[in-house]
C-alpha cells in the first residue's frame, strides 16, 4: 500500500467509514428496540434484530480492514506502525491487532457483536417481549465502546505528515505465545458478561421476572466463567515463564480486574441454582448479574484509563477516565433504579427453612464469592484511595496473601460440603454418614503428611503478621475432604443409579452426568479447583537463593567445581557463556546442567535477550524444569559478558505443575456444563443395533480414553515449552546481525527440503532454519551443507538417504526438539484431543447407557393420592417417569 | 422473528450466495490464486460488505414494513403457559432430587417423603392449570381423544371446568 | 418485623461492618510506605523505623561499590534525590538498568548505620581494587537502607505511556 508516498490510505477511510456506520446503526437498533418492545412493534423489534446482524457485518469489516492493514504493512495508519513491523512473524502480526489499547477496544467490540449475535439468534423466539431491550441494552455498550474508539483512539488514525517506513514493533515481553492468547480469552470473558446484563435488563425492563431469562442467561455466565478462568490462567503462565520472578500470581492489577468478576460471576452461577430450585433471591441474582458487568467494565477503567498503575496498564488518559466514570455511573442508575421499579414483582415469599440445607452452602458461597471481590477491589485500589487523601501506599502481594488463602480455604471447603447437603434440609441423624468418609479422608491425609514430612507445619500468617496457621497443611486437608466428598458424591449416585436401570457402572455413571450435566460437571470444577489448591499449597514451600559466579566450565565429573553451586537436593553448575546474536536481538545465553545425587538430570538455557528495537529493555527467558513434585526455575539475573561473571536464581517451586492440572481438569468440568441438551436427545434416538455396531463403539472407547490419557500425561509433561529450548546446546556464535537470512543458501533441493525441516532455535515462533534470519541458522545451514557434502544426490533414493542421515546427525546433536514436525508438536494438540476425547467417551458410553435404559422401565414414583385429582396424580407421574 | 416462511427465501438466499462466491473468485483471480494472508482478509472484508448491505436492508425494510404478520398475536404477552410450564418441570426435577437424596443417604424417608408431598401437591395444582392451554394446542387427535374421554365421563365437574376454561 | 429478623440484620450488618474496619485497620498496618529519599531526612527517622519502606531516588554517580563474596554480590551505593542522601546496602540481582544516575526505587528497612559497618568493610575487603573505600557506612545519614529489592524506573515505548517498572521480576 502507500509505503512512503502521500499519507492517504483507503483503508483507513474505508475502516473509519465502517466504524462510524457502525455507530449509526448502533443508534438506530437502541432506539427502535425499545420502541419496538415499549410500543409491542414487531415491525421495529424486527428492524433492530436485523440491525444488530448488520452491526456484526460492519464491524467485521472493520476489523478484517485492521488485520489487513497490518499483513500488508500500512505503517501510515499509526495504529500499524506503533505495534507491529515488517520483520514480525505473521502471527504476531495478525495478533497485533489486539496488542494495543485501540486495537484491543476494537477486537472488544468485534466480540460483542459476535457473542450478541449468536445470542439473539439463540433467543430472539423465546425472548421476543424483552429482546428488543436486549438489543438496545447490548448496543448502548457498544456505542460506549465506539465512542471512544472513533473520537477518542481510532485505530484507523493516519499520520499527517510523511508515514515511518518500518514500525516500532510489539513489545517484546508481549511476543510470547501465552500473551497472544491470554489477552483475548480475558476480554472473551469480559465481554462474555455483557449478555447475561443486557438479559437481565431486558427482564427489568419488560416486566418479565420469571425464571425464563435464567435459563438463557446462565449459558452465557458459564462461558464469562469460562473464559475468564482461561484469560486468569493464562496470564499466570505467562507471567511464570516470563516475567522471571519465580511465581505466577503477584495480584498485579490487571489480574485483579479480571479476577473480581470471576468471583461474582461464580457467585451468580451458584445462587441461579437457587432460584431454579426454590424460586427465591431473584433480587440477588438480577444484581449479582449487574454487578458482573460492572466489575467487568470497572476492571478495564481502572487498568485502561492508569486508574492503577501496573506492569501492563495502557497509561494514564484523563479523557478516557472521564467517559468510563460517566458510563459506569449510567449502568449504576439504570439498574438500580430498574431493580427499585420492580421491587415488587421481585420480591418473593419463600424462606430458608434450614441451615444444614445446600441453599444456606450456596448462600454463604456467595457471601463470600462477594467478600473475595470486594477484597480485591479494596486492595487494588488501595493506592488510588489513599492518594487521594494524601500520600500513595501501596500494599504489596504479601497483604493479599494474609487475606485471599482463608477466604479460598472457606470456599473450597463449601465446594467440598455443599454437595453432601440435600435442598432445603438435611435430615440430621444422617449428617455423619454423609460426612464420615470424607473427614477420615481429611484425618488420614494430614496426619500422613506429618508422619512423612515432619516440617510440613510450616507457618503462614493470616489476616495480620502475628497469627500465624499451617495453611499449607490445613490446604491438603480441605483438599483431601473435596475429594473425598466428591468421590463419595459420584461412587453414591452412580450406586443408586445401577440399582434403578439396572446396567454397569461405567454406564450409569456416564448417564448420570449426562441427565445432570450442570450439577456433574459442577462437581468436577470443583474437583478441578481443589488440584488447583494442591498447587497453591505449594507455594508455602517454595526457596529460593541467589548465587554469583564468576567463571564458568570449572566443573568435576559430579557436577561439583567453583563453578557449581548446591541449592535443595540439587546441585547447578555453570558450564559455558554463549552469545548469540540476531536481526532482532542479542541473545546472553548462560548453559547450566542440573545435577542430583551425582547424576547430571538435565542442561538448561537461562537467557537475557536485548532486543535492538526497545533499547532499554532486556527480556529474562527463564529455563524451567518441570516435575510432578517441584518445579526447578532458573534465572539469569545478571551478567558481565568480558569476564564471563553470571548472576543467577533458582527458584524450588513444589507442586507448582499442580496448578495447570488443575486448571485442566476445571475446563473439563466446566465443559461438562456446556454440552447441549440437543446433543443428549441426539444421543437418546442414536442405538448401535448389530453387534458389530457395539464392537466398533468398544474399539473407539479404547481408543479414545487411551488418547485422553496420553493427552493428559502428555500435556502435564510437555505443558511448558521451557525457556531452556530457546536455545538448544552447542549453537554456534556470532557478534554480527548484517543479512545472515541470505548467507548459505541451499544449493539443491535436498539441502533445501533438510533445511525446512530443521528448527531455527533464535525466537520462540517456529521457524525453519530456512526461514530464519538469525546467524546460527546460517552456520546450521552451512551444517547441513557440510553434511551432505559427499553424498550422492543423483538419484531418490541418495537424495532420501542424505536427507536422512542429516536429519539423523541433527536429532543426535540436538534432541528430538529440533525437528519441525516432531511430536513435540503434536504435543500443543493433545489438550484440545483430550477435551475432545473426553467428551468422546461421553458420547459412546452414553449411547451405551441408553439402550440399557431402555430395557429397564423407569421405577414409579412415590404415590401421593389426592381425592378427586387422581386423573392430575396420573398426569404428574407420567411426567416423573419421563424425566430423568 | 416468526415470520411466515417467504416462499422467495431460497432464491433470495442463493442470490447472495452467488454474490458471494462471484466476488471471491474475482478477489482470488485478481491475485492470480495466490491465497495469501492479505487475500484471505480481503475476502472475510468482502463476505462483511455483503452481511451488511444483506441485513442493513432487511433492518430498513422492516421497519418499514406493512403490517402483514398480525402483529395483535405477536404482541400479546406470553409468558403464563411458559411460567407454568417451567415451575412444573422444577418440581418434577425437585421431586426427582428428593427422592435420589434419600437414596444417597441425604434424607430420611420421612423427611424425603413429607418433601416430595409438598411438591407433589404444588405440581398437581399447575397440571390443573395448564389443562386449558393444552387443550388450545392440542392436535386433533388428541383434541378427539378428549372429547371422548369428556363424554364417557359421567361426572359433570370436569365439563364445568371446561367451559370455565375455554 | 420480629425480633428474630432485626437481630439476623444487626448480626450481618456487624460481620459486615466488623470485617471491613479490620481490613482498613490491617491494611494501615501492612502498606508499604512509597517515599522519596529527602521524606526520609525531613520527616525524621524515627517515623519510618521498621516500617518497609520503597524509596525513590537517584543513584549517585560513582557511588556504586559492589564484590563478590564467595558466590554471594553484595553492593551499596548513595541514592540521592533534591541534594539530600542515603546509603543503601542490597545484596543479590539488580536491575539490567541499575547504573550511575539511574532512577531506583529500593525497598527495605531503616537500620542504623554503625549495625552495618562491618558489611561495609566486608564488601571492601573483597574487593581486588578498592576505589572508594574504606566506607564510613553513616557518613550521608545515621540510617542506613537495607534493601530487599530494587527496581529500576525507565521510559516506556508502550502506548506512550510516561513511566512503567520494567522489572516485575525484582518485586
Amino acid at each position: 500500500m502507500n509505503h512512503n508516498a502521500v499519507p492517504f490510505s483507503p483503508i483507513a477511510l474505508v475502516g473509519t467509514i465502517a466504524l462510524l456506520g457502525a455507530y449509526a446503526v448502533a443508534a438506530w437498533c437502541a432506539a427502535a428496540g425499545i420502541a419496538g418492545n415499549a410500543l409491542k412493534s414487531r415491525r421495529f423489534v424486527s428492524s433492530s434484530v436485523y440491525g444488530l446482524y448488520g452491526f456484526g457485518a460492519l464491524i467485521g469489516l472493520a476489523s478484517s480492514l485492521m488485520i489487513y492493514a497490518f499483513v500488508t504493512h500500512d505503517f501510515s495508519i499509526k495504529y500499524v506502525s506503533e505495534v507491529s513491523d515488517v520483520t514480525m512473524p505473521l502471527s504476531y502480526k495478525v495478533t497485533a491487532f489486539w496488542g494495543g489499547l485501540d486495537g484491543s477496544l476494537l477486537f472488544w467490540v468485534l466480540v460483542l457483536a459476535l457473542f450478541s449475535t449468536i445470542a439473539i439468534v439463540v433467543n430472539h423466539k423465546r425472548h421476543r417481549d424483552m429482546i428488543g431491550y436486549v438489543v438496545a441494552t447490548i448496543m448502548i455498550v457498544q456505542i460506549f465502546f465506539l465512542s471512544i474508539l472513533i473520537f477518542t483512539k481510532n485505530p484507523f488514525a493516519t499520520f499527517l505528515t510523511q508515514p515511518p517506513i518500518d514500525g516500532k514493533g510489539l513489545n517484546p515481553l508481549l511476543q510470547n505465545y501465552w500473551m497472544v492468547i491470554h489477552p483475548p480469552s480475558l476480554y472473551t470473558g469480559f465481554v462474555a458478561a455483557t449478555i447475561p446484563f443486557a438479559f437481565a435488563i431486558g427482564a427489568l425492563a419488560s416486566g418479565r421476572l420469571d425464571d425464563l431469562w435464567l435459563g438463557s442467561v446462565r449459558v452465557w455466565m458459564l462461558i464469562c466463567f469460562g473464559f475468564l478462568s482461561l484469560g486468569l490462567i493464562l496470564g499466570g503462565r505467562w507471567a511464570y515463564e516470563e516475567l522471571g520472578w519465580g511465581g505466577y500470581w503477584a495480584w498485579d492489577p490487571v489480574e485483579n480486574a479480571g479476577f473480581m468478576p470471576w468471583f461474582t460471576a461464580t457467585a451468580f452461577l451458584h445462587s441461579a441454582i437457587i432460584q431454579e430450585q426454590r424460586g427465591t433471591m431473584k433480587t440477588w441474582n438480577l444484581s449479582l448479574v449487574v454487578i458482573t458487568f460492572f466489575l467487568t467494565i470497572f476492571g478495564t477503567f481502572m487498568t485502561r484509563s492508569g486508574a492503577v498503575k501496573s506492569v501492563h496498564a495502557f497509561g494514564e488518559d484523563n479523557v478516557l477516565a472521564l467517559q468510563f466514570i460517566a458510563f459506569l455511573g449510567l449502568i449504576a442508575c439504570v439498574s438500580i433504579g430498574l431493580i427499585v421499579y420492580r421491587a415488587n414483582k421481585l420480591a418473593t415469599k419463600t424462606q430458608f427453612e434450614s441451615f444444614i440445607s445446600r441453599e444456606f452452602a450456596f448462600l454463604l458461597n456467595n457471601w463470600i464469592l462477594l467478600a473475595c471481590a470486594f477484597f480485591v477491589l479494596f486492595a487494588t485500589m488501595w493506592p488510588t484511595i489513599t492518594e487521594a487523601f494524601g500520600s500513595r501506599e501501596e500494599l504489596d502481594a504479601k497483604f493479599f496473601n494474609k487475606w485471599m488463602p482463608v477466604l479460598g480455604l472457606i470456599l473450597l471447603w463449601l465446594a467440598g460440603a455443599a454437595p453432601l447437603l440435600a435442598w432445603r434440609k438435611t435430615t440430621r441423624e444422617r449428617l455423619w454418614n454423609q460426612f464420615f468418609w470424607p473427614t477420615v479422608a481429611t484425618a488420614v491425609v494430614v496426619v500422613g503428611i506429618l508422619v512423612l514430612f515432619p516440617n510440613a507445619t510450616h507457618l503462614s500468617p493470616i489476616f495480620s503478621d502475628r497469627v500465624r496457621v499451617p495453611l499449607a497443611l490445613i490446604t491438603f486437608g480441605m483438599v483431601a475432604f473435596t475429594f473425598g466428598s466428591i468421590i463419595q458424591e459420584y461412587v453414591r449416585g452412580t450406586s443408586v443409579r445401577m440399582k434403578k436401570s439396572g446396567s454397569d457402572p461405567v454406564s450409569s455413571l456416564l448417564g448420570m452426568v449426562l441427565m445432570n450435566r450442570r450439577k456433574y460437571g459442577g462437581y468436577i470444577v470443583h474437583l478441578g479447583v481443589a488440584v488447583l489448591f494442591v498447587g497453591f499449597a505449594g507455594k508455602a514451600y517454595d526457596r529460593m537463593i541467589d548465587r554469583t559466579i564468576e567463571k564458568a566450565g570449572v566443573v568435576n565429573a559430579d557436577g561439583t567445581g567453583t563453578s557449581s553451586f548446591s541449592f535443595g537436593d540439587y546441585t547447578f553448575a555453570y558450564e559455558r557463556f554463549i552469545h548469540t546474536s540476531d536481526d532482532h536481538k542479542d541473545a546472553f545465553t548462560a548453559q547450566v546442567s542440573i545435577w542430583r545425587d551425582g547424576e547430571k538430570i538435565t542442561t538448561v538455557y537461562p537467557a537475557k535477550w536485548d532486543y535492538h528495537k526497545q533499547e532499554q529493555q532486556m527480556t529474562t527467558e527463564v529455563a524451567i524444569t518441570v516435575q510432578p513434585t517441584e518445579d526447578v526455575y532458573v534465572v539469569l539475573t545478571g551478567f558481565e559478558l568480558e569476564q564471563g561473571v553470571a548472576n543467577f536464581r533458582v527458584y524450588l517451586n513444589p507442586l507448582i505443575l499442580w496448578v495447570w492440572v488443575g486448571f485442566l481438569i476445571l475446563g473439563v468440568g466446566t465443559l461438562v456444563c456446556l454440552i447441549p441438551q440437543f446433543v443428549v436427545d441426539w444421543l437418546v434416538g442414536w442405538r448401535p443395533k448389530t453387534p458389530l455396531g457395539r464392537a466398533a463403539d468398544v474399539g473407539l472407547l479404547v481408543a479414545i480414553v487411551v488418547g485422553v490419557t496420553l493427552g493428559i500425561a502428555s500435556q502435564a509433561h510437555a505443558a511448558p515449552p521451557a525457556g531452556g529450548e530457546h536455545v538448544p546446546a552447542g549453537m554456534g556464535m556470532g557478534a554480527d546481525s548484517e543479512g545472515w537470512a541470505a548467507k548459505n543458501r541451499p544449493e539443491n533441493d535436498t539441502q533445501g527440503r533438510a533445511m525446512n525441516e530443521l528448527l531455527c532455535p533464535c525466537g520462540c515462533a517456529h521457524q525453519t532454519i530456512a526461514d530464519c534470519p538469525c546467524s546460527t541458522a546460517a552456520e546450521l545451514r552451512r551444517k547441513v551443507m557440510d553434511l551432505m557434502a559427499g553424498a550422492d544426490l543423483s538419484n531418490d533414493e541418495g537424495r532420501q538417504r542424505a536427507y536422512d542421515a542429516v536429519l539423523a546427525q541433527f536429532v543426535k546433536e540436538y534432541g528430538q526438539t529440533v525437528l519441525a514436525t516432531p511430536k513435540s508438536q503434536v504435543s500443543w494438540l493433545l489438550p484440545a484431543l483430550a477435551a475432545v476425547g473426553g467428551l468422546g467417551v461421553l458420547v459412546v458410553l452414553g449411547r451405551r447407557w441408553m439402550t440399557h435404559r431402555a430395557a429397564v422401565p423407569a421405577a414409579p414414583a412415590a404415590a401421593a393420592p389426592q381425592p378427586g385429582d387422581d386423573d392430575y396424580a396420573d398426569k404428574l407421574d407420567d411426567e416423573l417417569s419421563r424425566t430423568d | 422473528m416468526d415470520t411466515p416462511p417467504d416462499p422467495m427465501r431460497w432464491v433470495r438466499r442463493a442470490g447472495i450466495a452467488s454474490v458471494l462466491v462471484f466476488g471471491w473468485m474475482f478477489v482470488i483471480w485478481q491475485n492470480r490464486f495466490h491465497v495469501t494472508a492479505p487475500v484471505v482478509f480481503v475476502c472475510l472484508g468482502y463476505l462483511a460488505v455483503v452481511m451488511t448491505v444483506v441485513n442493513l436492508w432487511r433492518t430498513g425494510a422492516m421497519a418499514v414494513a406493512r403490517d402483514q404478520y398480525g402483529e395483535e398475536a405477536w404482541a400479546r404477552p406470553l409468558g403464563a403457559r411458559d411460567a407454568l410450564e417451567k415451575e412444573k418441570r422444577t418440581l418434577v426435577k425437585a421431586i426427582k432430587e428428593a427422592e435420589f437424596d434419600h437414596q444417597t443417604g441425604k434424607l430420611s424417608k420421612a423427611d424425603a417423603d413429607a418433601m416430595i408431598q409438598t411438591y407433589r401437591t404444588r405440581a398437581i395444582e399447575i397440571i390443573k392449570a395448564l389443562e386449558p392451554y393444552e387443550q388450545q394446542s392440542a392436535t386433533t387427535r388428541a383434541k378427539i381423544e378428549l372429547e371422548v374421554k369428556a363424554r364417557l365421563e359421567v361426572d359433570g365437574d370436569a365439563k364445568s371446568k371446561k367451559k370455565a376454561a375455554g | 418485623m420480629t425480633s428474630a429478623t432485626i437481630g439476623k440484620i444487626v448480626l450481618t450488618c456487624a460481620v459486615v461492618l466488623g470485617g471491613a474496619g479490620f481490613l482498613v485497620y490491617s491494611a494501615f498496618g501492612s502498606t508499604e510506605k512509597y517515599r522519596m529519599v529527602h521524606d526520609l531526612v525531613h520527616d525524621g527517622f524515627d517515623k519510618w523505623k521498621d516500617t518497609d519502606l520503597k524509596v525513590h531516588g537517584y543513584v549517585q554517580a560513582g557511588s556504586i561499590i559492589e564484590a563478590i563474596e564467595g558466590q554471594d554480590t553484595d553492593r551499596t551505593f548513595i541514592l540521592e534525590r533534591n541534594g539530600v542522601r542515603i546509603r543503601v546496602f542490597s545484596k543479590g540481582p539488580k536491575p539490567d538498568t541499575f547504573k550511575d544516575r539511574a532512577e531506583v526505587i529500593a525497598t527495605g528497612r531503616l537500620v542504623p548505620g554503625a549495625d552495618l559497618q562491618a558489611r561495609a568493610d566486608a564488601i571492601c575487603k573483597a574487593l581486588k581494587n578498592p576505589t572508594g573505600c574504606p566506607i564510613r557506612a553513616d557518613a550521608e545519614q545515621k540510617m542506613v537502607l537495607d534493601s530487599t529489592d530494587m527496581t529500576a524506573k525507565c521510559p516506556s515505548k508502550y502506548d506512550g505511556a510516561p513511566a512503567i517498572e520494567l522489572n516485575p521480576q525484582y518485586k
